[in-house]
């Protein structure tokens, strides 16, 4: 399920909540499908955390998340959703600025929570696929036609993430790097298999673990 | 009555009952037949002159009453007489044992005397000349009783009262001091509150056939006008730390029927709960359930208590005091999940929040592909699931997911069932789409286990509905520990009501005849008949558990998150499916608490790995009493059950003992196993405390004795002296021919003769 939100930008804005969408859902969904004995719908879904049929849905992506402006509702229901035993799986977005945007607004939602460096040795990383290393996704444009990885000044891949009193993890934070594009474009044959394997392998191991802790 | 034929028939019932009626005539047998043959022909003759005035029927009936007329002269004449034996005085010997337990206080004699009182009066020779008349005519050697008998000089008074009655080991006693002597009875006062017997009738025949009729006088009264009574509380004796205990309290009134009063459950001073209750009709046993829990560790006595009235005469007996192990223990339970979903995340959550239970998971993620969580070791579950029964039955219980029957193999699902049946295991079978009839458990002996039909046909007979329902108890289901959310009644139907809405269920084919049903699905959402949404039954040693929907997670996702309904339903259910089941060496007493005067009787159950007793054990045990000493205890085998075995122990000081047992075959040691019991005064004397006349009445007529209260005790001693026959004994002749029932009989007949006769207007 995709988070609907309220974001920075005007309305069309590039970088919000529909960024890849629907494709990147749908490839996405394909995968598990495949990969695992999930049982996912066949077709994808969004839902704003103002619907109360979230809280039917323990598990929700949202990215361009350093372009989060969430009204005073969303958050509310986000804390609500997150400390009944939601999963928030954050992606695609880069640099110090957006960071920090990120950051004021997660603060909003949990406050007095913090923000950790995920090491490899968590769980998360060995839920379903054994992952070793972050690596850093361009976005399609940089992944088919240059070497340059990163945008902005995100210059290297994270990993983070917050966990509830229990020691659950409950948000998954990717920044500085783009999985929506791999699962979007990973049907290209120009598109590095590298960044979709590490896309679907990461995706899927979130969801194994949120369904299994 | 007994005043009445004693006018009539000069003698006493017991004394034509010993005896025999015999004749004694001054005149040889043939002069009786004679006078015999002459008085019936004689009345034959006085009516044959009247035969033409009279009737054949009239003549006949007068003829017969002159006869009987004659008859009866000639049966006076023939010198009836009452033969029988009667003791040679001092030659025999008389015990007279008089209770002394604790039920003898209860005052509910005329004006208000205890029993005690009573029986003090009777035993005064000052006040009752009986025991005089008996010391005439026999040596008497005297006993007081309660746990056993003491020989004494006399009617002692004392203020220590026996904690228990024990009828069976006082009689015995007695008859073993009587052994060597010729005994003509036993005279036993007492209340006949017996709490310990276990076979009176056997110990009344054995004295039967020595010639030793016990003689019983029953003190107190058979009811209590105004009593109540917790007559008997059943509860686990063993549960975790924090658990939700259901105990059974059964209450007796007298003189309430249909009042209120309150059930009070206690740990030492602290109130685990209070509810009302409404009593039942005088004398019925009434059932009502409690439930509390206990945060603190260890063996707990919990007491239970009725509120007792103004007006009760007994208040002792509203307390029941039981001891419970409440257990730090962590068992181990096996989950094996067929897919990954929401249900076994949050069910992983709720049981990883329970410091007791260790849930130890198997979660098939692809095909061939497993997550093991909760394992201790690398090599738990290494393999899949157990294929033989020592690893299995390691565990306590076993809940399978939405995994099909063909994930195992036939052995494996009999193993399963085994866990259950003979290990005595818990089990739950939770809903999906590979559950139940959908997951293709019919014709498997999961089937077997499982407390809900699943229909005919080898796969998917009755279907998954994906539809949302709210889930609806069962009135027992508002009262067990599974769904007992909150212990206040009002307020766990409340939070039951208020619980977020389900979605999707497997469709059994209705309960087995043996299943309780504990929730169903609200028929106006799912459709149909009420589906079974939560039933158990019990299969052997164990218990199965089906839960046909997979969906409590909404529990917890639909409540606000500081709501712990999802939380504690799990916890419960998880509980209950580890509670009371056995472990391979387990131990424990035959009742929770015992009477300082009691002995504790000890036993030992021990079974090999997978769980078949075994008979070849050596088993022994340390018993560590309050103050800290120790005492080392070896058991013998119970032949009458198999892996079961029995020590005796005889406490010396007041409190909690633990028994640590262990079992060895061979050098190798088979396990371990703790528990406690309690020794305490106890107030089983004034529990079932009503005079027990029936009991008193069978023993005395089994023996050959007879039954008296205290008003025609004065009988006892003539009644003793009668006797069917012995080697102190000599025969006397009472006469009858003065009998009044003879002369009654007489001028009966001779009057009816005479009013017939007046009215044929004969002379």
């Amino acid at each position: 399920m995709r988070m609907v939100y309220t974001g920075l930008g005007p309305s069309g804005y590039y970088k919000a909540w529909y960024t890849d969408w629907p494709k990147s859902d749908r490839q996405f969904i394909l995968g598990v499908r495949r990969l695992t004995n999930i049982r996912v719908a066949s077709e994808p879904r969004t839902i704003a955390p103002t619907d109360p049929e979230m809280f039917d849905y323990p598990f929700i992506y949202s990215v361009e998340c350093g372009h989060w402006n969430l009204t005073e509702q969303e958050v509310t229901a986000l804390r609500e959703y997150l400390n009944r035993g939601g999963f928030l799986f954050c992606d695609d977005f880069w640099g110090s600025w957006e960071w920090t945007n990120f950051e004021r607004q997660i603060s909003r939602i949990l406050p007095g929570s913090k923000i950790v460096e995920l090491p490899m040795s968590h769980p998360i990383f060995h839920s379903y696929y054994n992952i070793n290393r972050i690596v850093q996704i361009p976005n399609v444009g940089n992944a088919m036609y240059s070497d340059q990885t990163h945008e902005q000044d995100g210059f290297h891949p994270h990993c983070r993430g917050i966990f509830d009193e229990r020691g659950r993890l409950i948000v998954i934070i990717n920044w500085n790097t783009d999985l929506g594009d791999a699962w979007e474009w990973a049907d290209l044959p120009g598109f590095p298999a590298r960044f979709s394997t590490y896309a679907y392998q990461i995706g899927i191991n979130a969801i194994v673990y949120a369904m299994s802790h | 009555m007994t005043a009445i034929f004693e006018l009539l028939f000069k003698y006493r019932p017991l004394l034509y009952e010993r005896g025999t009626i015999a004749f004694d005539p001054y005149w040889p047998p043939y002069v009786t037949w004679i006078l015999l043959a002459g008085a019936l022909a004689g009345a034959w003759f006085i009516y044959r002159a009247s035969a033409a005035a009279l009737p054949w029927s009239w003549r006949y009936g007068l003829s017969s009453l002159r006869a009987a007329a004659f008859l009866v002269i000639i049966l006076i004449l023939l010198q009836p007489v009452l033969r029988i034996h009667s003791v040679l005085p001092q030659e025999s010997f008389v015990a007279v044992a008089y209770d002394a337990s604790k039920s003898m206080e209860i005052r509910d004699g005329p004006e208000g005397q205890s029993r005690l009182d009573v029986e003090r009066h009777l035993l005064r020779s000052a006040d009752n000349p009986w025991l005089d008349e008996l010391g005439k005519k026999f040596k008497l050697r005297f006993f007081r009783f309660s746990h056993s008998a003491e020989r004494v000089q006399a009617f002692e008074d004392t203020a220590r009262h026996g904690q228990v009655t024990d009828l069976e080991r006082t009689l015995d006693q007695i008859s073993g001091e009587l052994a060597n002597v010729p005994a003509a009875g036993i005279v036993l006062i007492t209340d006949g509150a017996d709490n310990r017997s276990s076979d009176l009738d056997r110990t009344a025949s054995r004295l039967r056939a020595r010639n030793t009729p016990i003689y019983t006088v029953g003190i107190g009264s058979t009811s209590f006008l105004h009593d109540t009574e917790i007559t008997g509380v059943t509860t686990a004796r063993k549960v975790l730390r924090d658990t939700v205990m259901e105990a059974e309290v059964s209450v007796r009134s007298n003189g309430y029927a249909g009042r209120r009063a309150r059930l009070l459950v206690l740990d030492r001073n602290r109130l685990l709960q209070n509810q009302e209750i409404t009593l039942g009709s005088d004398g019925e046993v009434k059932v009502y359930r409690t439930h509390f829990s206990s945060q603190t560790g260890g063996p707990r006595e919990f007491k239970f208590r009725v509120d007792p009235f103004q007006d009760e005469i007994i208040k002792e007996n509203n307390d029941r005091t039981v001891l419970v192990e409440v257990d730090d223990a962590h068992p181990e339970i096996l989950y094996v999940e067929g897919e990954p979903r929401w249900e076994y995340a949050f069910l992983r959550r709720a049981a990883v929040q329970d410091r007791n239970v260790r849930l130890v998971t198997l979660l098939r993620q692809a095909d061939g592909k497993f997550l093991r969580q909760g394992i201790e070791s690398p090599a738990t579950l290494e393999k899949g699931f157990p294929t033989d029964r020592a690893e299995l039955f390691k565990y306590k219980a076993i809940l399978l997911g939405s995994v099909e029957a063909s994930f195992f193999t036939f052995d494996q699902l009999r193993i399963i069932s085994d866990f259950v049946s003979r290990r005595g295991g818990g089990f739950l079978m939770i809903g999906g789409r590979n559950s139940f009839g959908q997951g293709g458990y019919v014709n498997t002996p999961i089937q077997d286990m499982l407390p809900v039909n699943l229909g005919a046909g080898a796969r998917d007979t009755q279907g998954f509905e994906d539809t949302e329902f709210k889930v609806r108890l069962t009135d027992y289901g508002y009262q067990h520990p599974i769904t007992r959310i909150s212990l206040a009644k009002d307020q766990n139907r409340k939070r039951w009501t208020d619980a977020p809405a389900l979605v999707g269920f497997n469709r059994v084919a209705g309960p087995k005849p043996g299943a309780t049903v504990l929730a169903m699905a609200d028929s106006r959402a799912a459709g149909g008949a009420d589906p079974v949404l939560l039933a158990f039954q019990r299969f052997g040693r164990g218990k199965s558990v089906a839960f046909t929907t997979a969906s409590s997670w909404r529990w917890k996702m639909g409540n606000v998150h500081s709501d712990n309904f999802q939380e504690l339903f799990w916890k419960q259910m998880l509980r209950w499916l580890v509670s009371d089941v056995p472990d391979p060496v387990g131990t424990g007493t035959e009742e929770s608490y015992y009477a300082p005067d009691e002995t504790a009787v000890i036993r030992a159950e021990v079974n090999d790995e997978s769980f078949l007793p075994l008979n070849n054990a050596q088993v022994t045990a340390q018993v560590k009493s309050p103050s800290g000493r120790s005492t080392p205890l070896h058991f013998s085998w119970d032949v009458e059950k198999d892996g079961s075995y029995v020590a005796a122990f005889k406490p010396e000081e007041e409190g909690i003992y633990e028994i640590t047992s262990e079992a060895f075959q061979g050098s190798r040691s088979l396990g371990r196993a703790k528990s406690n019991f309690l020794v305490a005064g106890s107030t089983k004397e004034f529990h079932n405390a009503s005079m027990n006349s029936a009991l008193l009445k069978r023993l005395a007529s089994e023996s050959g004795g007879r039954y008296y209260t205290p008003d025609n005790a004065g009988t006892i001693a003539e009644d003793i002296s009668y006797i069917d026959k012995g080697s102190s004994s000599h025969l006397e002749e009472k006469e009858l021919w003065d009998m009044p029932f003879l002369f009654l009989l007489l001028v009966g007949l001779i009057s009816a003769e005479w009013i017939l006769r007046k009215r044929r207007g004969l002379a």
